[in-house]
């Protein structure tokens, strides 16, 4: 099939131009720290994910060491706490999550047909932050403080007086900082599945993997966001300014496995969704046909989606719950199993009715096929309380989750590296190589990991760092440890196969595996000035069932023209509608800048401040903040250049307008994703609020109802003064638009001002009662949307004031009023729950 | 909104259903009130027919969506994804049927 090229109606100069200016490559290292174009950042970020794999295996290798023989001193217990958390921390934040979210970036936006992802300086920002994030929680090994108290982190045990040292604080600080990484990455991979695919990409024609990738993203918002409310609560326990976790204070320690595993059991399927995406388009390609029910296919990541938060109670069936409750959650936990099941009878159809290659990414999905149902029938076993009471903290549920993990994630990655490094090397990996890489790892995974399910049933703990010896466990765990390091054997010789594919490894050619879907148009590796020429797409699988990527129809052709190795001189994106992509604006793309690399160090810094509280970090973390902020959001040039350029476009119907200026800016959509987050957060407190109920140690706020009554009528009107200055952007109204913006500021800064004058600071002691805790958790929930509202809306009135008509400030004030509308009906919750919910009973 | 209702309303209610049905039954355990039993049935036939009836809505094609195709597709989506949910909710909320609310 025709791949895309450019018409010979483009000047080579203008081409040129193009490229040029899609580059990202000036050399040496301030380039490098400057570059935001995704498959560079991608490819880097693959690199230290994978890095971190092999560093927390090589803890898991030590573990198994340890374990190999009973009564064993290779590590003592306070070692082995200190590299088990620090191998499941790994694995879970530093491996997984952005190891899949460096693919989608890499090739999200090949196989969406656009350029690159609607936010380029926010990938840049979540790799450096999660790179100095990974950074920071392995530092504290250096000092021999490395965190200690278990990936899930557990109260009372994480609490200050059972944790004292820096440890566990590593652990949330560190944890926090990959956190918002991960959210950044799918904040933005959501905007672009919605609003940055090829020309007639409409829902029902996605890839799978888009599919997946949207799923996944939605669900880090609403899972990633509670564990970073989470965190710092156990944080603000740990520094001794609340009492969220402490009984003694009327703090509950279950409210903490609440936060914790409604962020864990979804991650469970943040981590299998993508994984499941990949072996779709995998299965679909070497069986040589379309996978059967596509539409089945969808609905059961959705489906898996939602009824992922419906499970996290069925790790808490050991802590004293009623019956009933955890009968909602069982059910709960089967029901999911029939949304697999249906994905896992979709690929075995799919291979059944086509004609399978068996190359080495099919193998991979053979072998996850196996284990993960493996993995999945185990789940099922572990989701009846009375089986579950069994086996709980055994090695039964060591084994379950690494079948589930390991066969459900790990297999896939690898065969998704298998299948999609030839496009992002331009080599292909040996196959024998490969083969001995599946044989290796299926054979000893399984070696290592079902006699764990043996010694587990055996009544084996979970966490212990030896076990005496005559208990019948000896053979089990040798038995264990030589499938780890045979296991071990098996995954270096992936990175050999890297390694020795990059000089020696035929050539890939653009489509080595006859794929259906737009990546594999674009040359191996492809260029960094992806798509000279946006494609069209009018079928599901347009490489199949296409002659060619180009528009047919006059009008669309017309529109896509100003986009055929154009824009030259700025970068520029075509901006789709959701549900049919039919291309409604050109985005521009900021280039080159320092700006998230001086984020991510001023993050570093503040929160190296948050763990030994050194005056100096907080002052260099303010300061760093404050120029990356002021490199962010200062006009930039090639923007300026894009409106001239797109001046009095709006009038023409056949070509396509600037994409600035509300809703059809993609910063309005990355602010709806943002308010999303802070919904989730909101819920997040309200909820640990109330749980904590009336054993607060605590009683209703005295009096103090008229101010903070106030407050939130002053943040409800700032909901109409949001609106005022959008209704002045609309009507060219520049004054209003001032007037407007200005309102918004002083309602929302008296709103702030009475909202904390309301404390009753001297009697409310959130050190020794968890109701104040819960009180300020709320309110101050509040008050840091307020500020956030506050600096939006300066910015959005510096634009109004210098540049009335520049239309880069009429988008600021678009998303002022989206945040003043949130930050309303948010004050009005608050209000509620802390001032008249008390007064209820 | 009819987009939203034909698509994802029987999830959406799936969540209500389990929210709703786990605040009863701590209720009925926190405190004297005792009806969490009939409440969480109540409370589970309910969505289960609201999510039957946006299975019916968006079967019917009660969404006003273009182009065809892509209608067909989320409303075909939106029925199946109905009966799934529906089914969810009878399977959880059976529970009080067989179990003791507190123990």
């Amino acid at each position: 099939m025709a791949a895309t090229v450019a018409s010979p109606s483009v000047p080579p100069e203008t081409l040129e131009q193009f490229k040029q200016t899609w580059s990202d490559a000036p050399p040496g290292l301030l380039g490098m720290l400057r570059e935001v174009n995704n498959i560079p950042i991608a490819r880097r970020y693959m690199l230290t994910g994978f890095a971190f794999f092999l560093a927390g295996g090589l803890l898991g290798l030590l573990m198994r060491v340890q374990l190999g023989t009973p009564e064993n001193t290779f590590l003592d217990a306070e070692t082995y706490n200190q590299i088990f958390t620090m191998h499941g921390t790994t694995m879970m934040f530093l491996f997984v999550i952005p190891f899949i979210e460096a693919l989608a970036n890499y090739i999200l936006p090949l196989m969406l047909g656009t350029r690159d992802l609607p936010f380029p300086r926010m990938t840049a920002l979540s790799y450096w932050t999660y790179l100095f994030g990974g950074i920071f929680l392995y530092s504290s090994f250096l000092f021999g403080m490395a965190p200690d108290g278990g990936w899930f982190a557990l109260v009372p045990l994480t609490n200050i007086e059972y944790s004292p040292g820096l440890n566990m604080d590593f652990w949330d600080i560190g944890l926090s900082v990959a956190e918002i990484a991960a959210i950044g990455a799918a904040a933005e991979m959501i905007v672009a599945i919605l609003r940055a695919r090829a020309a007639g990409m409409s829902l029902n024609r996605m890839p799978i993997f888009g599919w997946a990738m949207l799923v996944t993203g939605a669900m880090i918002i609403f899972a990633f966001t509670p564990l970073i409310v989470g965190t710092a609560m156990l944080e603000l326990d740990r520094k001794g300014l609340t009492a969220f976790f402490k009984p003694e204070a009327g703090g509950k320690p279950l409210l903490w496995q609440h936060i914790f595993w409604i962020f864990g059991h979804p991650e469970v399927y943040i981590m299998f969704i993508p994984a499941a995406g990949i072996v779709s388009h995998v299965v679909q390609t070497l069986a040589r046909r379309p996978l059967v029910s596509y539409t089945l296919m969808v609905l059961s990541i959705v489906s898996i989606g939602f009824i992922s938060f419906g499970l996290w109670v069925h790790h808490m069936f050991a802590t004293g719950m009623s019956a009933v409750a955890m009968g909602f959650f069982t059910a709960a936990s089967l029901a999911i199993a029939i949304p697999n099941g249906i994905q896992v009878f979709g690929w075995i159809a799919t291979l059944w009715a086509g004609r399978p290659v068996w190359r080495t990414p099919l193998l991979f999905v053979l072998g996850f096929l196996v284990i993960f149902t493996i993995g999945g029938l185990t789940g099922v076993m572990v989701a009846a309380v009375p089986f579950d009471w069994q086996a709980h903290d055994t090695y039964f549920v060591v084994a379950h989750f690494h079948y589930v993990l390991i066969g459900g994630v790990v297999f896939p990655l690898l065969a998704g590296m298998y299948y999609w490094l030839p496009k992002i090397t331009g080599r292909l990996l040996s196959e024998r190589l490969g083969r001995w890489n599946f044989w290796l790892m299926f054979v000893f995974f399984n070696v290592a990991f079902f006699p764990m399910h043996i010694s587990g049933l055996l009544g084996m703990p979970r966490r212990v760092y030896t076990y005496p010896a005559g208990l019948g466990l000896e053979t089990l765990n040798l038995v264990s440890t030589i499938g780890a390091f045979g296991f071990a054997i098996g995954v270096s010789l992936f990175a050999v196969n890297v390694l020795w594919s990059r000089k020696r490894g035929e050539p890939a050619g653009d489509n080595p595996w006859d794929s259906d879907s737009l990546e594999w148009s674009e040359t191996s590796p492809p260029p960094d000035a992806q798509f000279v020429r946006i494609p069209v797409v009018a079928s599901r699988h347009p490489l199949w069932e296409q002659p060619d990527l180009l528009p047919h129809e006059p009008r669309l052709a017309r529109q896509l023209e100003d986009l055929h190795a154009r824009p030259a001189r700025w970068r520029g994106s075509l901006v789709v509608s959701v549900l049919d992509a039919k291309p409604v604006a050109i985005a521009h793309l900021p280039g080159p800048t320092l700006a998230p690399f001086t984020m991510a160090v001023a993050f570093l810094a503040l929160f190296a401040w948050a763990l030994i509280e050194e005056t100096v970090l907080l002052a260099a973390g303010g300061v760093l903040a404050a120029v990356a902020f002021f490199l962010w959001f200062r006009p930039q040039q090639t923007e300026t250049l894009a409106l001239e350029e797109f001046r009095g476009r709006e009038v023409d119907p056949d070509r396509l307008p600037l994409a600035v200026g509300g809703p059809i800016a993609s910063g309005w959509w990355g602010m709806l994703v943002f308010i999303a987050v802070l919904t989730t957060a909101l819920a997040t407190t309200v909820t640990g609020y109330f749980y904590l109920g009336d054993a607060q140690g605590g009683s209703v706020l005295p009096g103090a109802i008229l101010e903070p009554g106030v407050a939130m009528l002053l943040s409800i009107a700032g909901i109409a003064t949001g609106a005022w200055a959008v209704r002045g952007v609309r009507r060219r109204l520049p004054g209003t638009v001032r007037l407007g913006l200005a309102a918004t500021w002083v309602l929302s800064a008296v709103a702030l001002g009475l909202g904390v004058h309301a404390i009753p600071w001297d009697t409310l002691d959130p050190e020794h009662s968890a109701y104040a805790s819960g009180v300020l958790a709320v309110v101050g929930f509040q008050w840091l949307v307020v500020i956030i509202l506050l600096v939006a809306a300066t910015l959005g009135l510096l634009w109004a004031i210098g540049r009335p008509e520049d239309r880069r400030g009429h988008t600021v004030a678009h998303n002022v009023s989206l945040l003043a509308t949130f930050t309303g009906v948010s004050a009005a919750v608050v209000f509620a729950v802390v001032y008249l919910s008390p007064r209820l009973w | 909104m009819s987009l939203f209702l034909a698509f994802l309303g029987a999830p959406v209610v799936w969540v209500v259903h389990l929210a709703v049905s786990y605040f009863l039954v701590a209720l009925d355990c926190a405190t004297d009130w005792n009806g969490a039993r009939i409440a969480v049935l109540l409370v589970t036939a309910l969505c289960a027919l609201a999510a039957g009836g946006s299975g019916v809505y968006a079967w019917r094609g009660g969404a006003s969506i273009d182009p065809p195709q892509v209608r067909e597709f989320l409303v075909r989506s939106g029925a199946i994804l109905a009966a799934l949910f529906a089914g969810a909710i009878i399977l959880s909320g059976m529970a009080p049927l067989f179990l003791p609310i507190c123990s």
